[in-house]
């Protein structure tokens, strides 16, 4: 075995620490979400400016498509890259497919903010009627 | 070099396996909202014919470019090019899409 020069050595103990800090965070952040203190309830869902939660309970599927293709694109990456030894490159072809699916989530998000408002969004507007005083 | 850059990316392959995982299985215990997903009012009883179609579409894009991505393997040290074909097809069933999101929203599709 090949004796390592001591900027490989430097090298080699920055990588193992910047891996071990990279899992921490990631072990920290799984942990967080399995225990519920990050909650993914709502991970696909709309948002909204109406609700507490800033959620509008339904699911988007444009969140869904993005999710998918970012994981299937990272898999892929992280595979390719494992067979061949190396960080390679994403190609612009695959880049446009991220883009197809972010631009399709913002003008989605832009048509459902644009729609009209109900009158049960100017509820909160209107004056709540004061109980009537018993007579005598 | 070889060495450090296995080890950083498996460790970052780790973290992605972990993270993949855990919002799948939310996923599939339901833990995850997926209620109105296929509807553009969430009040509806029917589901949107463009929006299964957009999302059987959108899964059989990532699998086919996952198999195929696998198979041809690096080429010029990148990942292979999403291919040709498949991106008219993403595109129109996103475009069809947001086409039916637009109609229902604004009253034009009942």
């Amino acid at each position: 075995m090949a004796e390592l020069s001591v900027p490989q050595v430097i090298a080699l103990v920055v990588a193992i620490a910047v891996s071990l800090i990279v899992l921490s965070l990631a072990a920290t952040v799984i942990r967080a979400i399995w225990t519920e203190r990050i909650s993914l309830t709502h991970l696909l869902a709309e948002s909204s400016s109406d609700t507490p939660t800033g959620s509008s309970g339904k699911a988007s599927l444009s969140r869904f498509q993005a999710l998918v293709f970012t994981f299937v694109i990272a898999g892929l990456y992280l595979v390719l890259s494992l067979e061949t030894g190396t960080l390679i490159n994403v190609p612009e072809g695959t880049l446009l497919l991220l883009g197809i699916s972010s631009g399709t989530y913002v003008l989605g998000k832009a048509m459902s903010g644009t729609k009209p408002s109900t009158p049960a969004g100017d509820a909160a507007t209107t004056k709540v009627a004061a109980p009537e005083k018993p007579l005598g | 070099m070889g060495g450090i850059y296995s080890l950083l990316t498996a460790s970052i392959a780790i973290v992605v396996l972990a993270l993949s995982a855990t919002v799948l299985i939310k996923l599939l215990d339901g833990s995850i909202l997926t209620d109105g997903m296929l509807q553009t009012d969430a009040s509806g009883t029917s589901y949107d014919p463009e929006r299964v179609l957009a999302l059987i579409g959108t899964l059989l894009a990532a699998v086919y470019y996952f198999f195929y991505a696998l198979q041809k393997g690096v080429e010029g040290n990148q990942m292979p090019e999403f291919p040709e074909h498949l991106v008219p097809f993403i595109g129109g069933t996103n475009l069809l899409f947001l086409t039916g999101k637009y109609g229902r929203l604004a009253g034009i599709i009942k």
